[in-house]
């Protein structure tokens, strides 16, 4: 056996895999989310996405099987959540979605989804612990969604066309990202098709075959459907860390120039001279504060996220933003199938690594963390101080952004940077 | 599960396995940081405390054919010898259960080998009960397991129950109501007790239960009965002391259970007065103010009653109480229209009918949040803090919200 299952829960951040499938359908306009469980269950799961999906909880339902269900079966509790669906919503899709023990007693799903007679397609799955966590349940959301959905054969292709895949609601300020890149990339004289779980209609996902390329923002959640997709219908993809920081926002829009046939110079200037603006406002501000705080220089940092955040992250970070003695990134997901930068000294697979995660987070006194509200509830536990602290993943549980500033993008590093000094200063006042 | 963990999370020398698929520890442990980000929202965080390691089995589709027996005894093996604990309880899930594992024979064995406690709690997730149910029967296996009869203290009380743990402003009122009978050592049972303090509560004078909505207060009173049968400690079987009419009502039954009246009368004088002082600052704020309660619980899970006996205290006017349609079924609607004319004289309408009113009084009273109209709400805890003082922290909420400038609305969580 693997003991590296049997890890302490209490400094994992994952959620059931029902939450992850629920979360690309939460992204799909109109799409209707049937859980086929108990309340708890479908509960979970509405609360970790609802924050940052508000209409979800209007599409969002729950059969409520109790045990009683578990030995007779789901059909009748189903089927009469299935009628109050049609009475209240008009679905462009609709997902009912097995927990784990309704799942292990083998109801047929789509039998009883057919005499509800929907019109819109339905996609049936098992998706509780026993499929994973929130990027298996993800991953499985999308195969069995492009399963049931068929795009349309790849006759043409529209040049200048891409298709942004891997993006979530589950992941933290999602939504004001994926606005900053089809922002950036309209500049670079491309348009976004599809942004497939975050905004994308059905209809406009059934023509995403068009588009030019396929881009990998988060690899754990959109790398398996860039490979299927290639594999169906012969679409390139292109997978790279998401772009954090100015110069690699820069770098990650000439290495998709670089995929496309029509390329526009005149639009990557356009681009540098805004990144070029940026920065000279940036140093401005932050010569100022130098003079006043000092450096940003942290002995030790950790970076906390899904993987393909915390490497972009850390990499913007020590290339970009501030003077690092020990980075250590901590992948959510578990370790990286894409390099690390160099610039990272170690990762830690947040599944299996507690120990040395906890022994990471107690050295951070003066130190910087970049994660979520699961990390500093640690280092409040453990009274470790004087630790200046930013959040980028979830769960959030004492932060509020409603204001539409990305982490993403030329716009995103700004206001991450930013974020990162006033904390830094805040936290000098703290101690003195 | 959650109720298991909550039972024992910050017993010292507790280790917990969940014998489940990942995923239930996650959820859990969210429950667990929205519990501690609370507490410091609300000043009684205390870092430092301890939390057990919560270790899943890990249990994947494989298991749900071949059995996760061996899986588990694994995984109690790792625990014991990485975290040395004092002893393991072990909650089940649903999952297990379904397939059928006899985690009490794993456990059993592996208490043998270890020389160790390894508890497995007789409930397997939603099959068996909620949140309480699990609770409950993790504090019976504890008492079954750690206690025997002892000497009784007469200055010793143990509370039942969590109300989010030992320094909690529920926590430190009720300490201060049966100080007044003389108890000054408490004990809390099943949460934050070492077994050095599970071993003392069969000497309390009294037990008493933490907390008492419709939900948790029947299997609060079974942990009570069963320490009752077990170790023949009386249990104040009276209505958490919320509110002012249960709050005497409470001090009168301690009163009589430890033969102390005299003493439960000059409670009640000194709570009076305490009252009295506290509404005459209050009230004033609110004199003239109409507003109107929403009620979207059903009977099973909340009492509405300590509701109206705030709103009458207040002195505001209570137009009516409008149940919320979209979260009650029909039957749950109509056994609170039967019940609630008995306690108020305000129309009891459906929300729908009751949207001019709504628009027109000051601010509402509500069991979930109104996206409309846009007036300011109190939102109403399943259970409000204790005695007097927890009255007038909802009193003067609901002040602050009569005295809200603009057209804001907004939402005061009680």
């Amino acid at each position: 056996m693997d003991k590296t299952e049997w890890d302490n829960a209490c400094t994992q951040v994952n959620a059931c895999a029902l939450t992850g499938a629920t979360a690309f359908f939460a992204g799909i306009p109109d799409a209707v989310v049937v859980v086929n469980g108990p309340l708890w269950c479908s509960f979970y799961a509405r609360r970790y996405l609802e924050k940052q999906c508000p209409s979800l909880p209007e599409r969002f339902f729950c059969s409520q099987a109790d045990n009683e269900a578990v030995v007779y079966g789901t059909e009748a509790c189903l089927l009469e959540t299935l009628a109050t669906v049609k009475e209240k919503c008009s679905p462009s899709v609709l997902l009912i979605i097995n927990n784990c023990s309704i799942g292990l007693i083998g109801d047929d799903l789509a039998g009883i989804a057919r005499q509800a007679e929907f019109g819109c397609p339905v996609v049936c799955m098992d998706g509780g612990g026993l499929s994973g966590g929130f990027w298996e349940g993800y991953r499985a959301a999308v195969q069995k969604y492009f399963e049931t959905v068929e795009l349309q054969p790849r006759r043409t292709i529209n040049l200048g066309t891409v298709n942004l895949l891997g993006l979530s609601f589950g992941y933290y300020n999602a939504a004001n990202d994926v606005q900053e890149l089809e922002g950036m990339l309209i500049m670079a004289g491309y348009r976004v098709q599809a942004c497939p779980g975050l905004g994308t209609s059905v209809s406009e996902m059934e023509a995403m075959s068009h588009s030019e390329l396929n881009l990998v923002v988060h690899e754990e959640l959109g790398g398996e459907l860039a490979r299927q997709l290639k594999k169906q219908y012969g679409m390139p993809y292109i997978s790279l860390l998401p772009p954090y920081g100015i110069e690699q926002t820069l770098l990650w829009l000439k290495s998709i120039g670089t995929q496309m046939q029509l390329k526009s110079k005149d639009a990557l200037n356009l681009l540098e001279k805004e990144a070029n603006s940026k920065q000279q406002t940036i140093r401005t501000a932050v010569t100022d504060m130098e003079r006043i705080w000092g450096d940003l220089w942290f002995e030790n940092a950790v970076v906390a996220a899904p993987a393909s955040v915390a490497m972009g992250m850390a990499r913007a970070l020590r290339l970009e933003w501030a003077d690092i003695g020990k980075l250590t990134v901590v992948a959510h997901d578990g370790l990286p199938s894409l390099t690390p930068p160099q610039c990272v000294d170690s990762i830690l697979d947040g599944g299996a690594d507690s120990e040395e995660i906890q022994t990471r987070l107690r050295s951070l006194p003066g130190g910087l963390l970049l994660g979520s509200g699961s990390e500093k509830a640690f280092l409040r536990q453990q009274s470790v101080k004087d630790t200046v602290c930013c959040n980028i993943s979830l769960p959030v549980y004492d932060e509020v952004v409603f204001t539409g500033r990305p982490f993403m993008g030329l716009r995103g590093a700004a206001n991450l940077l930013e974020r990162l000094w006033n904390r830094y200063a805040a936290e000098k006042q703290r101690g003195g | 599960m959650s109720g298991v963990w909550r039972a024992v999370a910050h017993n010292e020398g507790a280790a917990v396995i969940f014998h489940s698929p990942q995923a239930c520890a996650h959820v859990t442990r969210d429950m667990d940081m929205g519990i501690q980000y609370r507490a410091m929202g609300r000043d009684y965080f205390v870092p430092g405390q301890y939390t057990a390691p919560l270790v899943c089995s890990a249990l994947r589709e494989k298991h749900s054919i071949f059995g996760g027996s061996e899986q588990l005894r694994g995984c109690i093996d790792h625990v014991v010898e990485k975290y040395r604990p004092q002893y393991v309880v072990i909650a089940n899930s649903c999952v297990a259960g379904v397939i059928g594992d006899d985690t009490d024979a794993v456990a059993a064995q592996a208490e043998v080998d270890w020389q160790l406690p390894i508890i497995s709690v007789p409930c397997h997730s939603f099959l068996d009960g909620d949140f309480h149910a699990g609770f409950y029967y993790a504090a019976k296996s504890l008492a079954e397991r750690f206690m025997s009869p002892q000497p009784p203290q007469a200055n010793r009380v143990t509370f039942l129950g969590d109300r989010g743990g030992p320094n909690t402003r529920d926590m430190l009122e009720i300490k201060r109501l049966v100080g007044f009978f003389g108890f000054d050592e408490y004990c809390l049972f099943p949460a934050y007790a070492s077994i050095k303090e599970m071993h003392l509560v069969p000497a309390s004078g009294i037990n008493i239960l933490m907390g008492g909505t419709p939900q948790a207060r029947p299997w609060a009173g079974k942990l009570a009965g069963d320490l009752q049968e077990m170790f023949g400690t009386p249990w104040l079987n009276e209505d958490y002391p919320i509110c002012w009419a249960r709050t005497k009502s409470w001090l009168q039954s301690m009163g009589e259970i430890l033969g102390k009246k005299s003493v439960a009368c000059t409670a009640i004088s000194e709570q009076t007065m305490e009252l009295n002082e506290q509404l005459q600052a209050v009230t004033p704020r609110l004199q003239g103010k109409n507003i109107a309660f929403c009620i979207g619980r059903s009977l099973l899970l909340f009492d509405p009653s300590w509701v109206l006996e705030l709103i009458e205290l207040s002195g505001v006017h209570l137009s009516c109480v409008a149940l919320l349609e979209d979260s009650l079924t029909l039957a749950q609607q109509a056994a609170l229209k039967q019940q609630l004319p008995h306690q108020t004289i305000a129309p009891v309408i459906g929300a729908t009918d009751a949207a001019e009113i709504l628009d027109s009084v000051d601010f509402i009273v509500t069991t979930h949040e109104l996206t409309e109209p846009l007036k300011p709400q109190l939102f109403l805890p399943m259970q409000p803090l204790v005695g007097v003082r927890g009255l007038v922290s909802l009193l003067q909420l609901m002040a602050r919200l009569a005295e809200r400038q603009g057209n804001r609305g907004g939402i005061i969580y009680g």
